[in-house]
């Protein structure tokens, strides 16, 4: 039988990866949300970069998407579409190697497939419910939370053959249960434009999105974006 | 005589006073209408029946707050869950107050099965063969490929090491369906389908039953939620529940307020025909101690015998009232028509024997009735029998020794006198005429009565105010979608072993579902198997020597890295836990979601598994035809069949009754003529009052039968008197007995009248059945002893 302070170093690691899964889903909201403030200038500073991502109206990107884990020999890969809805309605559209929705809204996530759908309330997990917030808070600009929750490194890279300059910023948590199960997650850009995620475990697994082909034309209300759930689409 | 009269007062004073100390100190109210409705003839199914009736499922109140938005109807549900735990009137009877799944859920969950995930790797011992297959393990292997793929692949990556079937994930997904099925969760509150009502559950340590526990709670309930919908826009908030207590709450208040509409309109309208007919506040004073002490007597034995009261013994014991005024009313008419030269005692003597006779049969009527097997029909007979007795003893002993000796004339009694004199030598002088009275009700029961019916509808004697049912239906829809009457139950003397049955229960429901005979179930099963199949499907783990080999091999040709799983391996070594109890469970954060599905039966334990859109009852009664310890429990079928056979066993009983009432009239005139004339009427007069129920659309019910049998003995009463008068030498003697049945017939028939329009569909049914024979009793007894015209024996 297992002893106790095994169950609950398994009950602390059950929730934390609760936490990840989340943030996988949500991270994509603040990198995509950059996307759509496209600005002809690099930010200079965390605060700068954020500040360009208020006020989104919404858009529609591709991401592409590999996962290296310890537990499988080759990375894992798969691909779709994000759609983001002010003020925090996202909806992740797997469409390779199968589909898969993945919606968050109403403080709720609803993961659907062809097997049914599944819904997690954010609420009953107060553990997780700041890295869902905290993607809210890049979205919205709030700095003040983020740094409560992360060791916040924002760092402009060198200028490579005359392309714009990158940028990243690196997002370490401070404290667990987040800083028990993520070593940081990376957000990586140019000017005012995300168009990379890292998210690094700290079983080493590791996590990388690519986010292209954003259209900030799209809006929300395209049928077949209808959640299957029933849930109001983004 | 003054100190007879101060004895006798004194001893009535005492008594009253005694039984009223006894009933004030013991009053216990209950408003359960299964008390009047039948037990089903398997002694267990009933008792089975009235347990789950009386469990914490019936405790449960649902309140849904309904608001424009989500948001709103979450902040309201969150402000009004607090208000009700302020509030003292609920919070000393809350036994749990849920707006929401309990904080830490998951936690306290995966602590419980993490340990335990083997006996939850499959349903049943050849589902987990099939999953630990070479292709089992294939599809395991893919399947958790495709998790790591998608969003909680850092969900899946930490637990497959342990746990390469996704168990633990399958088993809370599972636990979200489980959920309510209509319920989502919002920011941790409940909010239904419609996105804009949130729900809470509260337990209330009283039974619903509990009239006077559940009163102050719901009106806790109103005033908490007024006080939170004070910090929203006006209108823009509406509570809606739903609750046994509600409906029991409701009964009782349309009950207690019966009877006092009942006994105050009564009194009053006694206290103003004996003032006009007779002047004397003495007679009105002195009228109050029969049929105080009949009622208070009445009451006292209830409560001595049967521990309660219910509302509806009560209802019927104010209508009491009416009957045990008739021997008043006799008295007085003798007293103040023939006015007799020995006084009241001569009055008393001359009539001593109608109104022995009358309040022998009426006691011996309603003494059949305690032999029914329905509690609250015996609760009936405690009270008449005791009440009648007692008002009788109470007329004959205690007034004749304080009534006046001689009344004053009164005009308005002379004209009665006069007017009724003159009705009945008018009838004599008819008699060919009105042959066919008689022969019209005859004639008239002969074609109607063939077409009576039973009234085997359970709901008829449940039937609710229409506005709570649509409520209460309205909140279950938007909760859930089981059904409240049909359900099944595994029962077993250990909890275990109620598990161990509700496993092959839901085996055998999933059967039905793929037969077309369910559409879904909610089982406590699929989350929490019993002990033997836990370990059982463990075991084939644990058993299967080859497993670990096979294992490495597929999911290595799946993709998976080397020794990925030897944790897995490892732990198939390991001694198994203790199987996971129920217990366990209700204990933990989830323990609301558990709750429902266990009820205590005495010693023993049983699981319900609630049925959604049951098509074909037979199939699934078939189905578990051979499971021991498990019922297949429809309760409106158990009620509706046990009420129809109990209808025939009550019928039994009232033939016997009436063939006891019989006997005694035979033994008290000794001469056909006279038996028949005090018998026939009031028969002929149940005849009637069925006939009038049929073209009503009415059928008859035990509370119907109930009421015919006091239709018979009220009856009798009324010939007993007209019959004994009309032997008197003095011709005053028919006129008295005939004022004092037709002032004895407006009482009771004014006090049953009342409860004809109650909105509680048991004492209407009471009420109008007794209303209307009496009064056709009233019209047939003189009639039959104009028509009969037996030989008169104080004239020989």
């Amino acid at each position: 039988m297992q002893s106790w302070n095994g169950s609950s170093s398994s009950v602390r690691r059950w929730l934390g990866l609760t936490a990840i899964a989340v943030i996988a889903v949500t991270g994509s909201v603040g990198d995509v949300g950059a996307e759509t403030m496209e600005a002809p200038s690099t930010p200079t500073s965390f605060a700068e970069l954020l500040a360009g991502f208020v006020g989104t109206n919404g858009f529609e990107a591709r991401f592409e998407e590999e996962k290296y884990l310890a537990l499988v020999a080759a990375p894992l890969r798969s691909s779709g579409r994000l759609y983001f809805t002010p003020p925090s309605t996202m909806l992740r559209r797997v469409e390779k190697p199968r589909r898969k929705d993945i919606l968050v809204a109403r403080d709720q996530v609803r993961i659907s497939d062809d097997a049914g759908t599944q819904t997690i309330d954010l609420a009953g997990r107060a553990e997780v419910r700041p890295l869902v917030e905290s993607m809210i808070w890049i979205f919205t600009g709030d700095l003040e939370s983020l740094e409560a929750t992360y060791r916040v490194d924002y760092q402009v890279l060198e200028r490579v053959d005359g392309e714009q300059r990158r940028w990243v910023v690196r997002l370490i948590p401070l404290r667990p249960p987040l800083s028990q199960l993520v070593r940081e997650l990376r957000v990586h850009g140019s000017g005012r434009t995300a168009d990379l995620l890292e998210l690094e475990e700290t079983s080493g697994d590791r996590t990388v999105t690519r986010i292209v082909d954003v259209d900030r034309q799209r809006r929300s209300d395209s049928e077949d974006r209808r959640d299957p759930s029933g849930v109001p689409s983004p | 005589m003054i100190g007879a009269q101060g004895r006798r007062l004194f001893f009535a004073t005492g008594l009253f006073a005694a039984l009223l100390a006894y009933v004030v100190f013991n009053f216990r109210l209950t408003s359960d209408i299964n008390h009047f409705l039948p037990d089903s003839e398997d002694g267990e199914l009933a008792a089975l029946s009235r347990q789950i009736a009386d469990s914490e499922v019936s405790r449960t109140m649902i309140l849904a707050i309904e608001a424009k938005d989500t948001p709103t109807a979450i902040r309201a549900s969150r402000m009004f869950e607090e208000s009700l735990r302020v509030e003292p009137r609920v919070a000393s009877e809350i036994s749990f107050l849920e707006g929401g799944p309990t904080s830490g859920l998951e936690r306290a969950l995966f602590a419980l099965y993490d340990p335990r995930r083997l006996s939850f790797l499959a349903p049943d011992e050849e589902a987990a063969r099939s999953r630990l297959s070479d292709e089992g393990l294939r599809a395991a292997a893919r399947h958790l490929r495709e998790e790591l793929r998608g969003p909680l692949s850092p969900l899946a990556s930490r637990v497959a090491p342990r746990d390469p079937f996704l168990t633990i994930p399958t088993l809370f997904a599972r636990l979200e369906k489980s959920r309510a099925n209509s319920l989502d969760v919002v920011d941790g509150r409940f909010v239904s389908r419609d996105g804009r009502t949130a729900i809470l559950f509260m337990g209330t340590s009283a039974s619903a039953m509990d009239a006077r526990a559940q009163a102050p709670l719901l009106e806790g309930v109103s005033d908490a939620f007024a006080a939170i919908s004070e910090d929203f826009p006006a209108d823009s908030l509406r509570l809606e529940q739903s609750g046994l207590n509600r409906f029991a709450t409701w009964a009782a208040e349309a009950i207690e307020s019966d009877v006092k509409r009942v006994s105050i309109v009564s009194a009053a309208l006694l206290c103003v025909f004996l003032l006009f007919l007779f002047r004397s506040l003495r007679f009105v004073g002195l009228a109050a101690i029969p049929v105080g002490l009949g009622v208070l007597a009445g009451c006292a034995a209830v409560l001595a015998v049967f521990g309660r009261l219910h509302g509806i013994t009560l209802a019927f014991g104010a209508s009491l009232i009416g009957v045990s005024i008739d021997y008043v009313v006799h008295l007085y008419c003798h007293h103040s028509i023939v006015r007799p030269s020995g006084g009241a005692q001569a009055s008393l003597r001359a009539i001593m024997r109608p109104l022995a006779t009358g309040a022998i049969t009426t006691t011996a009527g309603f003494a059949v009735l305690s032999a029914s097997a329905l509690v609250g029909l015996r609760e009936v007979a405690c009270f008449a029998v005791v009440g009648i007795l007692t008002a009788f003893l109470a007329t004959v002993v205690v007034l004749p020794t304080l009534m006046a000796d001689t009344g004053a004339e009164v005009a308005a009694r002379a004209r009665l006198v006069v007017g009724v004199g003159r009705g009945f030598d008018w009838l004599r002088s008819h008699r060919t005429g009105f042959a066919l009275v008689p022969l019209a009700a005859i004639v008239f029961v002969a074609v109607v009565l063939p077409g009576a019916r039973w009234n085997s509808d359970l709901a008829s004697l449940n039937r609710m105010d229409p506005a709570l049912v649509a409520e209460d239906d309205h909140v279950r829809e938007k909760v859930t979608r089981f059904e409240q009457m049909r359900f099944v139950v595994s029962i077993g003397d250990r909890e275990g072993e109620a598990l161990d049955t509700n496993d092959v229960i839901a085996d055998r429901l999933r059967g039905a579902i793929e037969a077309d005979a369910l559409v879904a179930m909610r089982s406590v099963a699929s989350l929490l198997p019993g002990p033997r199949r836990q370990l059982e499907v463990a075991m084939v783990a644990k058993n299967d020597q080859s497993l670990p080999e096979r294992l490495r091999r597929i999911f290595s040709e799946e993709g998976f890295s080397e020794g990925a799983f030897d944790p897995f391996l490892a732990s198939l070594s390991e001694a198994p836990p203790e199987p996971l109890a129920f217990d366990a469970l209700l204990r933990s954060p989830a323990g609301s979601l558990f709750r429902s599905f266990r009820v205590r039966l005495g010693e023993r334990v049983g699981f319900i598994t609630f049925l959604d859109g049951v098509s074909d009852a037979e199939d699934i009664e078939t189905r578990l035809a051979d499971v021991p310890g498990a019922i297949f429990l429809r309760q409106s079928d158990l009620f509706n069949a046990a009420q129809l056979e109990y209808q025939e066993s009550t019928t039994e009983l009232l033939v016997w009754g009436l063939l006891g009432v019989l006997g005694l009239l035979g033994l008290r005139y000794r001469e056909w003529r006279r038996t028949l004339v005090t018998f026939v009427p009031s028969v002929l007069a149940a005849g009637v009052t069925v006939s009038v129920l049929t073209l009503a659309g009415r059928g008859l019910d035990l509370i119907s039968l109930t009421a015919l049998l006091f239709v018979v003995s009220m009856g009798v009463d009324y010939s007993v008197f007209m019959v004994d008068a009309y032997d008197e030498a003095d011709p005053k003697c028919v006129v008295a007995a005939l004022c004092g049945a037709l002032l004895a017939c407006l009482s009771t028939v004014v006090a049953f009248g009342l409860l004809a329009v109650s909105a509680h569909p048991v004492l209407s049914n009471l009420g109008l059945t007794a209303a209307v024979g009496i009064a056709t009793s009233l019209l047939l007894a003189p009639t039959a002893l104009v028509l009969v015209q037996p030989k008169q024996r104080g004239r020989e």
